[in-house]
């Protein structure tokens, strides 16, 4: 019987992968490292021949292997990615250059020239987002191809992503979802749903050079071919669906999919997303989001597990020495820490924008802020303000996403999920109920899932709550504590004012 | 007795010290006793006496002067028992009786510069112990009466003023529990034979009236002199400038005549948390087992302006800045760590005193050097720090106690070996290092110096809002 269901993520550092049971049970799962080359500092490298696909084939080699299971019981396949990549491909399909990397910097030279044709005004019109906003965008990196290294581009008939490299590897079709297509700004037109011609013949690119096809994640791209079949080890017809971004796949597998619901990513980064109903709202723009006619407002506070990493290494010196002698975790010994002193921190405010943000919401911040210390203040102070920190400003930047929807539930994944005083503040902060999922697999686990809406064996999404919402637990809101946090987050919004004060800074 | 020697009494808030010198300044014996309680004021300076005069020839001291913390309010009974625990010069109580008593007298009087109104805190809120009292004193005083048997209020004409007795007698005071006073520099009283006994000092030795702890070490560094700024202290500190006239400025918190040369005015202000916020930084906020001198010593190799990290070191607020104003780090980034932490703390405490010195030179006084004293100087580092934020020499101590120094100094003009105090300071104090300004990193702490400026100013309003905003969420 083919009931199985294949997900895989490629990640900057590794590329994950599950193999799951039409009720989410996961019977394996898989990673391979691979290496990102740094040619020249602030140029992100990978080989989408050898490192994605590559990985791809290896991952599902191992499944297989690990589970004993034969090819012909895999229902499906999915795939996600890290975005915006860009690899281009000549006539045969074979990559032209190494890929581009998200967080390669390169493109902001080719900027200027885009604008003599094309005002940032009429970008954000099309696509909600400026050339330059989370670091840049595919339509970028293709243009820089373009202008030094015209070997590559001169033979180029296509340009793909990563998870649009996979499924034409997989089943030689050009496709790629809304969300991934939108990564093509400004090429892309985010209003009409499809490419952009206008900006295509301003700036001399083909249009034929970008995907054939634009739908939703679950829909059927193809099926895995004869060649892809005898490379990878999957059966020959094998279903493949169009595919996420991993944010998107990462929501999924949070359980995302009503309006209201807010997905709360614990990772280097702590991302957060609000599902709402409308592709945009003042200020603000969406992602097109795996669920129809659902949207996703991002938000990152920019530093989170990065934030309490520092703190360890920066101030966590005795706790790391316990650990090496046998103690309990670091990170557990610094919660314990955190949990004497009272919410609110006494009046310390922490405002956690370390690595500068990741979300612009129409201001800049630079720096992060320790603010009304006292020499009363202490270690512990500070690793709880921290804490505290990063949950004001995931609570600030959600209430200024359509502050009219109720948040009706909050689902979070990522290691930092496993820090239970990190996740109580949260919910105390936010005043609402919070389900953490520290053991998911994430964004492959929501790979896996789409594969099942995509076949047809689930009828909506709600069926995942059902049974495919594994493990876990519920934080409830503490009410004394969330007052306390009321008075400490207008605290907190007065700082923040306070540092848009200070952009010169 | 040609070859006298001088001893010099530093009553301060954790420690009594005590030093012996030669007439031309040089350290011949030295000691500090731990404090605990005011009652352990008397036993511990006969103790600290004994163990500094131990390898000495005490029959060889000309004269002693005790000086140290205030205004302290110290209130004794006939016998000279301490009556209840004195009020701290740092002790806020009684602000409200200072400002009422600032508008009756016509003249501004603050708990930082006066005991007085706590005389008349005593009066409104304890009126047992006030009846009780047969003498209103100085710390340093109450340390005469006991050495002496007789009660001098000592240090007229400095900012610890006596009041004259019209002004007391306004207040509805009892004049007569005011000891009469005794001028700066002259023999207030003589050390009485049961005391001799007890501390080991020959009975009758000249004691010289001195004064607060400021004042000491001023005359420990000859700091006196026109042009000569001065940054001392440990936990809390100043920046001040001698100078020919009164100036005016925002950070200007007090412009007074010196006592030591009535031509000179000390002209500066407060850093109130100075070395406290290091000390905080190091034990409370690092919680770090590791040696102080090794911590510096890392902050050494971090650049000029810590990676981007600014420290605002008002961690207690600021009198004259703003009550609600509190500490902050801002600029922080994930590459920072302890070191950046520690140099931004250095930093930060030299561009607070830098507010200060810029509103004097704005007022046109013109700083020459600046002398450093007291636990922050023991710090190459941040002696460098400061005179590269500075943009002026930055000059040392040749002991780092000034203040038994600058007592030993008055202790030589009472006896008639100088004549003037200016004369005993100048003769007596000696520097020992001098820090230049590097012209690479003045510059570039000038840029900073506009950036901490601006922070601050919208740092004040913040916290004035936060302040406002604790206080209704309070209510």
């Amino acid at each position: 019987m083919s009931d199985l269901l294949l997900g895989v993520d490629v990640g900057t550092q590794m590329t994950k992968g599950v193999l799951c049971k039409p009720d989410g049970l996961i019977l394996a799962s898989a990673t391979v490292s691979h290496p990102t080359n740094m040619p020249k500092p602030g140029w992100y490298e990978q080989d989408a021949e050898t490192c994605w696909w590559g990985d791809f084939c290896r991952v599902v080699r191992q499944l297989l292997a690990e589970t004993g299971a034969h090819s012909s019981e895999i229902a499906g396949v999915g795939c996600s990615s890290m975005t915006p990549n860009t690899v281009l491909l000549d006539r045969a399909g074979a990559p032209l250059g190494p890929a581009i990397l998200y967080c390669d910097s390169r493109s902001i030279e080719i900027y200027p020239e885009v604008y003599q044709f094309i005002s940032e005004e009429q970008i954000i019109a099309r696509n909600g987002f400026p050339l330059g906003a989370h670091g840049g965008w595919q339509g970028g990196q293709l243009l820089w191809i373009r202008r030094h290294r015209p070997e590559q581009y001169n033979h180029a008939v296509r340009m793909l992503g990563t998870t649009n490299f996979l499924v034409f590897k997989l089943t030689g079709e050009f496709v790629a979802d809304y969300a991934l297509a939108h990564c093509n700004v400004p090429f892309y037109d985010q209003t009409m749903r499809t490419w952009s011609l206008p900006t295509c013949q301003l700036l001399g690119i083909p249009v034929g050079l970008f995907p054939d096809r634009v739908g939703y994640s679950a829909e059927i791209a193809g099926m895995v071919t004869a060649n892809a079949a005898k490379e990878c080890g999957l059966l020959e017809g094998t279903p493949v669906i169009l595919g996420a971004m991993d944010t998107n796949a990462d929501m999924v597998a949070a359980g995302v999919t009503e309006p209201g619901d807010v997905g709360l990513a614990y990772g280097t980064a702590l991302l957060g997303a609000k599902c709402l109903t409308q592709p945009s709202i003042e200020g603000a723009y969406a992602n097109d989001y795996v669920v129809p006619d659902r949207f996703l407002f991002g938000s990152g506070v920019g530093t989170g597990g990065a934030l309490t990493r520092w703190f360890r290494d920066a101030f966590g010196l005795p706790e790391v020495e316990a650990e090496a002698r046998g103690g309990p975790n670091a990170f557990s010994a610094l919660s314990e820490l955190a949990s004497q002193v009272p919410p609110g921190s006494d009046d310390l405010i922490v405002v956690p924008m370390f690595g500068g943000r990741r979300v612009l919401l129409g201001d800049r911040v630079a720096g992060g802020t320790v603010m009304g210390l006292t020499t009363f203040h202490g270690r512990a102070h500070l690793y709880r303000a921290t804490l505290e920190g990063t949950c004001f400003e995931t609570r600030r930047q959600l209430e200024s996403i359509a502050p009219w929807v109720p948040v009706t539930r909050v689902s979070s994944v990522g290691g930092g999920t496993k820090n239970r005083a990190w996740t109580q503040i949260m919910t105390d902060v936010l005043g609402a109920e919070q389900h953490c999922f520290p053991e998911t697999a994430g964004a492959p686990y929501g790979d896996a899932y789409l594969v099942g809406i995509g076949i047809g064996l689930f009828r909506d999404f709600q069926s995942f709550r059902l049974s495919w919402a594994r493990g876990g637990y519920v934080v409830e809101v503490d009410q004394q504590a969330h007052q306390a946090y009321n008075r400490a987050y207008s605290l907190y919004l007065d700082a923040i004012r306070f540092l848009q004060l200070e952009r010169a800074f | 007795m040609n070859d006298p020697l001088l001893l010099g009494i530093d009553l301060g808030t954790t420690r009594i010290k005590v030093g012996a010198f030669s007439l031309q300044g040089t350290v011949l014996g030295h000691s500090a006793v731990v404090l605990t309680s005011a009652h352990s004021w008397w036993p511990c300076v006969k103790q600290a006496i004994r163990a500094c005069l131990q390898e000495l020839d005490a029959s060889r001291v000309g004269a002693i002067c005790i000086g140290g913390q205030g205004p302290t309010l110290v209130t004794v009974d006939a016998e000279a028992n301490l009556l209840g625990e004195p009020i701290p010069y740092d002790d806020p109580r009684a602000a409200i009786e200072a400002s009422d008593l600032s508008i009756r007298l016509g003249r501004n009087l603050s708990v930082r510069g006066s005991y007085l109104p706590r005389v008349v805190w005593l009066q409104k809120h304890d009126p047992d112990r006030y009846a009780a009292t047969r003498w209103f004193l100085q710390a340093w005083d109450y340390l005469i009466l006991k050495l002496s048997g007789s009660a001098v209020a000592t240090s007229p004409g400095g900012i610890y003023d006596p009041w004259p007795r019209a002004d007391l007698a306004r207040l509805g005071l009892v004049h007569e529990r005011f000891p009469l006073p005794a001028r700066l520099g002259t023999i207030a009283a003589t050390v009485a034979s049961n005391a001799a006994l007890e501390s080991g000092l020959p009975e009758g030795t000249s004691i010289v009236a001195g004064g607060g702890d400021f004042l000491l070490s001023t005359m420990g560094v000859g700091g006196a002199q026109k042009g000569v700024a001065q940054s001392q202290g440990g936990a809390s500190s100043a920046f001040t400038l001698c100078w020919d006239r009164p100036l005016q400025g925002n950070e200007i918190a007090w412009s007074i005549p010196s006592p030591i040369d009535p031509a000179l005015y000390n002209c500066g202000g407060p850093i109130t948390t100075g070395g406290a916020a290091l000390d905080w930084l190091m034990r409370d906020l690092l919680d770090s087992g590791a040696e102080y001198e090794d911590l510096l010593g890392s902050a050494a190799r971090v650049a000029p302006g810590s990676d981007g990290l600014v420290f605002l070191p008002y961690l207690a607020g600021e009198e004259h800045i703003g009550p609600h104003l509190r500490g902050a780090f801002l600029g922080l980034s994930l590459a920072h760590r302890k070191p950046h932490m520690i140099r931004a703390v250095l930093e930060g405490v030299s561009l607070a005193a830098k507010s200060i010195l810029s509103s004097l030179l704005a007022a046109g006084g013109q700083p020459e050097q600046v002398i450093v004293a007291g636990g922050q100087s023991r710090s190459v580092l941040w002696n460098q720090i400061k005179a590269d934020v500075w943009g002026l020499p930055v000059v040392t101590p040749s002991i780092e106690d000034p203040g038994c120094l600058g007592a030993a100094a008055i202790a030589a003009t009472g006896l008639g070996f100088y004549t003037s105090l200016k004369d005993a300071s100048r003769n007596m104090a000696h520097s020992a290092c001098h820090f230049l300004p590097r012209a690479e990193q003045a510059a570039f702490y000038q840029e900073e110096f506009r950036l901490f400026t601006k922070l601050l100013r919208h740092h004040v309003e913040l916290c004035r809002e936060l302040g406002q905003l604790s206080k209704d969420a309070t209510l």
